[in-house]
């Protein structure tokens, strides 16, 4: 009883932080979190590894970014793009970092219109970036004081969606798939 | 899927239907006649599972259809910007199924992006029963390995198979990434604790888990316990 409020204790003073350091123009990329965290001085063998996250896959033409304005979107943004186009729950794993990392590059608001609109009003894409670009975005990022790493957990995912009532809202509740459905349900209390 | 399709290969013409399943054909346009091709030769690709009988043509022409829904696993655009739409782009793999869970987890050993990785992850999940032994037996050849963390989550969104043999075999890789030392390893544990019907056998391994464990798998283990027993 005692650890469990300890935890949660723990995670409103997580959360109170993050938005203590939330800059208003920010972008995230979905990431994994074990790549982004600092092992010594930023070392290049560690920055080698993030950039992975950064790296397109074949016959990709660009690096998609999601792009925040407003504090605590980063938790509606991570709900609404893992229950809508993951099928296996699991955590969101993000970086983000503010604009400025990004002084110099090309990026592009480029709606997805078969996304949420969320969603698709956020993304935003740099085109065509060489190997050599993205090794050095991956460095900025990783040398900027403002970047960030999170997860948002499944918990989280799914307690937002119960609060949001997102089954029930005309543009998610057929885009949301039947893993996710079931543990939403089953937090309302649907048998 | 059509869309990666067009852009990695705009002539289509490498893509016989050989031993294509027929959703594959459908994908990529081509007519559904078989190879009358019958010469044996081994084949190069010592790591891509060969059904029997094939010839390295087969093999090749398989293995290029492969790459092609590979590079959409991770595609969440057009058709598969929903979950049925990903549904029909996975019955690719399912057409092929032992085999397809073979080749998927050929590759992600060396898969580095996040979405391909998850792309990989649902389809495991979505292969079921057909991946179920392969996956189980590729988990029990090695010690607890980080990599393999998300075939281990794979499996625990399968629905629960209702061979004891099965279940006792996913009880012992609980227990194997339980105890090791990569906490995405003991995460994928616990969470694979699910899909075991005994609540006791669940219980009893999170609980037991708990006592040492770090803030981040105590926390998994608080949400799976109050989950599935209200605690």
């Amino acid at each position: 009883m005692f650890q469990r409020l300890l935890t949660r204790l723990k995670r409103t003073l997580c959360l109170q932080q993050q938005r203590k350091e939330f800059q208003p123009d920010s972008f995230v990329r979905l990431a994994k979190v074990q790549r982004w965290q600092h092992e010594g001085n930023g070392n290049t063998s560690t920055v080698e590894k993030a950039v992975a996250d950064l790296k397109l896959r074949p016959g990709e033409k660009a690096l998609s970014l999601y792009r925040l304005r407003k504090e605590g979107e980063i938790g509606e943004l991570a709900c609404v793009y893992s229950l809508t186009l993951r099928d296996n729950p699991a955590h969101f794993e993000y970086v983000l970092f503010p604009a400025s990392v990004l002084s110099g590059y090309r990026v592009d608001p480029v709606s997805v219109p078969e996304h949420p609109r969320l969603l698709s009003e956020r993304h935003h894409e740099i085109p065509d970036p060489s190997e050599e670009e993205l090794l050095r975005l991956a460095e900025r990022i990783f040398g900027s004081p403002g970047k960030k790493v999170g997860r948002i957990t499944r918990r989280q995912i799914v307690d937002f969606a119960v609060q949001h009532s997102l089954l029930e809202t005309e543009e998610l509740r057929d885009r949301i798939g039947h893993t996710w459905r079931k543990l939403i349900e089953k937090k309302k209390g649907i048998p | 899927m059509a869309v990666a399709l067009a852009q990695d290969n705009p002539s289509g013409n490498f893509l016989q239907p050989f031993l294509l399943p027929p959703a594959l054909r459908d994908l990529i346009g081509m007519p559904s006649e078989q190879s009358t091709t019958t010469v044996e030769v081994p084949s190069p690709l010592s790591d891509v599972p060969k059904p029997s009988g094939t010839t390295i043509e087969d093999t090749l022409t398989r293995e290029r259809g492969f790459e092609v829904a590979y590079h959409a696993l991770a595609d969440r655009h057009g058709a598969n910007a929903t979950p049925a739409g990903r549904t029909m782009s996975r019955k690719v793999w399912l057409d092929v199924g032992a085999d397809a869970a073979k080749w998927l987890i050929n590759r992600l050993r060396a898969e580095q992006h996040p979405e391909t990785i998850f792309g990989i992850a649902e389809t495991i999940t979505e292969l079921g029963t057909v991946a179920l032994p392969i996956v189980l037996a590729e988990l029990e050849r090695y010690e607890a390995k980080q990599e393999y963390a998300v075939l281990v989550e794979a499996l625990a969104w399968m629905t629960p198979p209702q061979q004891p043999l099965l279940m006792s075999r996913i009880a012992g890789v609980i227990d194997r990434y339980l105890a090791s030392p990569h906490i995405d390893c003991q995460v994928a544990a616990a969470q694979l604790t699910r899909i075991l019907n005994n609540d006791d056998a669940a219980r009893t391994r999170l609980e037991v888990a708990k006592r040492r464990a770090g803030p981040r798998l105590r926390e998994e283990i608080e949400d799976l316990l109050n989950e599935r027993f209200g605690e």
